[in-house]
């Protein structure tokens, strides 16, 4: 059985002969070659290697269906998403979230209080504000946790400082770690091929698993910032954090210029399995946007818990409010136009380069009538 | 002068009566005024109109419905007037400092209720009631001066003619300092159909004539002082529950930023970015000169400071002062810079928050007297009024805003509201309202749930009895699509009804921002001691939803009247981002009637009723329907 990855739509179609056909790039779970996935008009289904070659292949649905599951979700999944929800589970998921700047410790003191009111996971704080708010929680008897970012936001500082950061953090009483993958290395590499990639590859290696040596048994979380790579690149990034021993991979900083996307989220997901957490954050403000994540994330009680599955978020009390209006109407359910959920439609702030890989990709997107600017 | 006897709380019977014989949230009283024979008397708040029907908007709708026959005349002395407020009042429960004024509507002869904030309300509830109704028509102007228990009905011949403020100012000299006030201006007093009752000298009960009925009953001011603190069931849970509202308030944008910042106008630069802001009259959805202005200019020109309702902290109010002029008050709001601003084609701050200080001290609603005037400019720039006022002329608002409250030349004619107006000059169809009301400033062609909003809300074009603006505008509590038109009957449904509930308790629309039905309910648990859920809530909500309905169809009101102007069905906005789209209103009409229970005529059916407890109104459809 062929078994793939999904990357829609990334390069152009290989079979020019092929009228009103469907067609994704793929990159083969057993050779790493990259294929392109074709749904004919006679639901055949074939692949072509990278060699021109062309085969008639069984392919596995789930992976055809790919990009309908995760640019449209139904309005009856997501209630159903939210119906599986009980009582205080998603504020359980829920990283409470302080980076500014400006922050004042007062604000830090009330983040805690929310927190603990509200049973979130953990206060996510810089790491300036971890001894305040350890010690304020364990003044209040609280289960909340404190999880501290690393390498924030940019994930360019070396290897040294990101471990020093994290021991340090730890020995203030940080019960997790966020820290920042080094971004330009995790690009570096995917177009790197032979000696230097795999250089490339053992370094981020290395500077994941010297914050998860420094960490001590603490999760530590790998942001991405996905809004800087590309599909195979989130791909890559998932795998090299799972074996650099991180716990959980989580999609951006807030600080980049996406947050977190369901299409990015299930490549996550599919990506490292059950085996590491999934962490949504940047951008998640309502009940409906929480939900759409877990959809694409969680969507199963085995991932629907808090060492599985994370939202990263400052409008945690905001979601776990709002949620409840779920209750009284199907209606909040909407099946949001495809385009509204979609990475390649908030591409504004990305670099021309990659920005240039998303927006192609509507080029093929059977939903692309519904994108409001037509500049792809 | 007539004393009136304090009231026993034994003497309620049922849900009201505590074990300890305190009775929690309610006062457990409602005063009754007959001007017409000058006594006052006071009877007990029913258990079964506490069970049902909360308080505020709803006791006052079962009130009307009971009490007023079918085809009352507005203005006669059997049309009542009753100031009503909720378990909630006066309790320091986060932006409950509002009341009710619910009666048949001179203008658009259907139930109405106008809600506002300040702190009458709350020294009305203070002073030992739930309620008052004033009925009968005094022979001389008066004011009542109600100082807990004792009521007076004072003459009012030296404050007749006078503005809001000199009244307030005079009825606080001759009764107490610390008096809240709500009274009329020289528009109520006039019987201008789109005059208001105001409180606090800028608050308004704006919508609907409420204060051409208080005129009609020449009674010019009320005053009210109180010394009762409302009961409180189980303080620490309140306490807990009035904290987690407050958090919630300042967590959510809205209300932490939005409104404390810029007031309701911050709402001026968005409607208009998606080219739905009311513009010439509706001809348009996007006014070039909005940000002009938008609540960010107010705040850099003219804002003084913010002011907050009765125990609220969103302080959405406004105190400004016009630059150079002696010229002092609040607002403008949104609506007001929507109606008398863009819908006018004015950019000229100064001159709308001009206008606004007048409507303020005539009494004036602002929605209303803006649309009504919009209606003049069209029909003069279309050539059917001669020498009629010019859109952008913003002279022309303030010298209309004056002319109106006095009911003389062109201004006697608009004091009639648009609809009349334009009846009179013959094309109807220029003006924008929905029963006779005038719109708010959304245009429903680029915020489809609004349309439905406008077209079935009980008072005639309304935003405030479901604010579908919140979710297909601001994403609260999540963005729906503001063009689709499925799943729009089912969430208006339910804010009409939370609405109702909330108008009820009485809390300002505001909260329902940041706060959910649960956080509601629990409030009003801690408060009153009863087992009140969310669905109770809401089930109270669509009680009264349905009696009003109740109430229109007696008059004779259908599925003719609940629909829109014939330019937001048929006309497509010229540009903006709303553009090229009509209120696809029917479909959305023949769902909302199914959800609710309703004929396909928009009429409440005899079960619906019967299943909502409402057994009289029940019984009067049946005979109506027999008939």
């Amino acid at each position: 059985m062929f078994s793939a990855l999904l990357i829609e739509g990334s390069s152009t179609p290989l079979f020019p002969d092929l009228h009103n056909v469907r067609w994704n790039v793929a990159v083969c779970f057993s050779c790493k070659l990259s294929v392109v996935v074709i749904t004919s008009n006679d639901q055949k289904r074939f692949y072509k290697d990278h060699h021109g070659s062309r085969k008639v292949h069984p392919i596995q649905t789930r992976v055809l269906h790919h990009r309908e599951e995760i640019m449209r979700i139904a309005s009856q999944s997501l209630r159903q998403v939210a119906d599986a929800l009980e009582e205080g589970q998603l504020a359980n998921l829920i990283d409470h979230t302080e980076l500014k700047s400006h922050v004042l410790r007062r604000k830090i003191r009330s983040l805690c209080d929310e927190a603990d009111t509200h049973g979130f996971a953990t206060v996510c704080v810089n790491s300036c504000w971890v001894r305040e708010a350890s010690h304020y929680l364990k003044s209040k008897s609280s289960r909340v946790g404190v999880a501290s970012v690393v390498g924030f936001p940019l994930g360019q500082t070396s290897t040294e400082s990101k471990a020093f950061e994290a021991s340090d953090a730890i020995a203030k009483g940080a019960t997790e770690i966020d820290m920042v993958i080094n971004v330009g290395s995790v690009r570096e590499m995917t177009a790197s091929s032979g000696e230097d990639g795999q250089k490339m590859r053992e370094f981020i290696r290395g500077d994941i698993g010297s914050v998860v040596k420094e960490a001590d048994g603490a999760p530590v979380k790998v942001i991405l910032e996905t809004g800087y790579l590309t599909d195979q690149e989130i791909v890559e990034a998932c795998r090299i954090s799972e074996e650099g021993g991180a716990a959980f991979v989580k999609t951006s900083t807030g600080f980049g210029p996406m947050g977190a996307y369901p299409a990015h989220l299930k490549l996550m997901r599919e990506t490292v399995g059950d085996r590491l957490g999934v962490k949504a954050a940047g951008g998640v403000t309502n009940f409906l946007e929480a939900i759409r994540c877990i959809y694409a994330a969680a969507n199963s009680p085995s991932l629907l818990r808090p060492d599985k599955f994370r939202i990263g978020t400052s409008n945690g009390i905001n979601i776990v409010n709002s949620l409840n209006w779920a209750k009284y109407d199907d209606s909040w359910f909407v099946e949001e136009v495809p385009c509204k959920i979609c990475p390649s439609n908030y591409v504004s702030k990305q670099p021309l380069e990659i920005q240039t890989v998303y927006v192609r990709k509507c080029r093929t997107c059977p939903d692309n009538a519904y994108r409001k600017f037509k500049d792809f | 002068m007539s004393h009136v006897p304090r009231q026993r709380v034994q003497e309620i019977q049922g849900l009201l009566e505590e074990d300890d014989g305190i009775l929690h949230g309610w006062m457990g009283k409602i005063l009754r005024i007959d001007l017409g024979r000058n006594k006052a008397a006071s009877h007990a708040l029913t258990n079964e109109q506490a069970e049902l029907f909360l308080g505020g908007r709803g006791l006052g709708v079962e009130i009307l419905f009971r009490e007023i026959p079918p085809g009352t005349d507005p203005f006669s002395p059997e049309n009542k007037l009753v100031f009503a407020t909720g378990p909630l009042t006066g309790t320091g429960a986060p932006t409950s400092g509002r009341y009710s004024v619910i009666t048949r509507s001179p203008l658009t002869r259907t139930i109405f209720d106008s809600n506002s904030g300040g702190h009458f309300g709350v020294q009305l509830k203070r002073s030992g009631w739930d309620a008052m109704v004033v009925e009968g028509r005094a022979e001389r102007p008066s004011y009542l001066w109600i100082r807990d228990d004792r009521v007076e009905i004072r003459n009012a011949d030296h404050i007749w003619g006078s503005n809001t403020h000199a009244t307030e100012d005079t009825v606080r000299s001759e009764t107490e300092k610390e008096a809240k006030v709500a009274c009329i201006g020289p528009a109520g007093e006039r019987q201008v159909l789109i005059s208001s009752i105001i409180n606090d000298k800028h608050r308004a009960a704006g919508r609907g004539g409420v204060g051409a009925v208080m005129g009609s009953k020449n009674l010019k001011a009320i005053a009210v002082l109180g010394s009762h603190e409302p009961s409180i069931a189980d303080k620490e849970e309140f306490t807990a529950a009035a904290r987690l509202t407050l958090e919630a308030i300042s967590k959510n944008p809205v209300t932490k930023d939005s409104l404390p910042n810029y007031g309701t106008a911050v709402l001026v630069n968005v409607i208009n970015e998606i080219g739905a802001l009311p513009t010439f009259n509706f001809q348009r959805g996007y006014f070039e000169d909005a940000d002009a202005i938008s609540g960010e200019t107010i705040r850099e020109r003219i804002l003084e400071k913010r002011v907050a309702c009765d125990a609220c902290t969103i302080a959405c109010g406004r105190e400004t002062k016009i630059p150079g002029k002696e010229r002092q008050g609040e607002g403008p709001e949104y609506e007001t810079v929507g109606s008398l601003g863009a819908a006018c084609g004015v950019r000229d701050l100064e001159a709308i928050a001009e206008a606004n200080y007048l409507c303020n001290e005539y009494g004036l609603d602002t929605i209303s007297t803006g649309s009504t005037i919009a209606c003049a400019m069209e029909l003069s720039s279309a050539g059917y009024l001669s020498s009629g006022p010019k859109f952008g002329d913003p002279e022309a608002i303030v010298d209309l805003v004056r002319l109106i409250g006095e009911r003389t030349n062109l201004g006697n004619q608009l004091a009639e509201g648009s609809l009349r107006f334009a009846q009179r000059h013959g094309h109807p169809e220029f003006s924008m309202s929905v029963k006779g009301l005038e719109i708010p400033a959304y245009d429903p062609r680029g915020i489809q749930g609004m349309g439905l909003a406008y077209a079935t809300s009980n008072r005639g074009a309304c935003h405030l009895r479901a604010y579908m603006t919140s979710p297909e505008v601001l994403g609260n509590p999540v963005l729906i699509d503001r063009f689709k038109t499925d799943g729009k009957a089912s969430l208006a449904i339910l804010l009409q009804n939370i609405s109702a509930a909330m108008d009820s308790m009485v809390l300002c629309r505001f909260s329902q921002f940041a706060m959910n039905p649960d956080q509601y309910a629990r409030l009003v648990r801690a408060v009153t001691n009863e087992a009140f859920t969310a669905r109770d809530l809401i089930n109270i909500g669509e009680r009264i939803y349905n009696l009003e309905r109740a109430f229109n169809a007696r008059e004779g009101f259908t599925r003719r009247d609940d629909s829109l102007p014939k330019r937001l069905l048929e006309t497509p906005l010229p540009e903006g981002h709303s553009k090229s789209v009509t209120v696809a209103l029917d479909p959305m009409l023949n769902e909302y009637y199914k959800l609710r229970g309703w004929t396909s005529d928009g009429l409440p059916t005899i079960s619906t009723l019967s299943e909502l407890r409402l057994y009289d109104a029940s019984k009067q459809i049946a005979e109506m329907y027999a008939v």
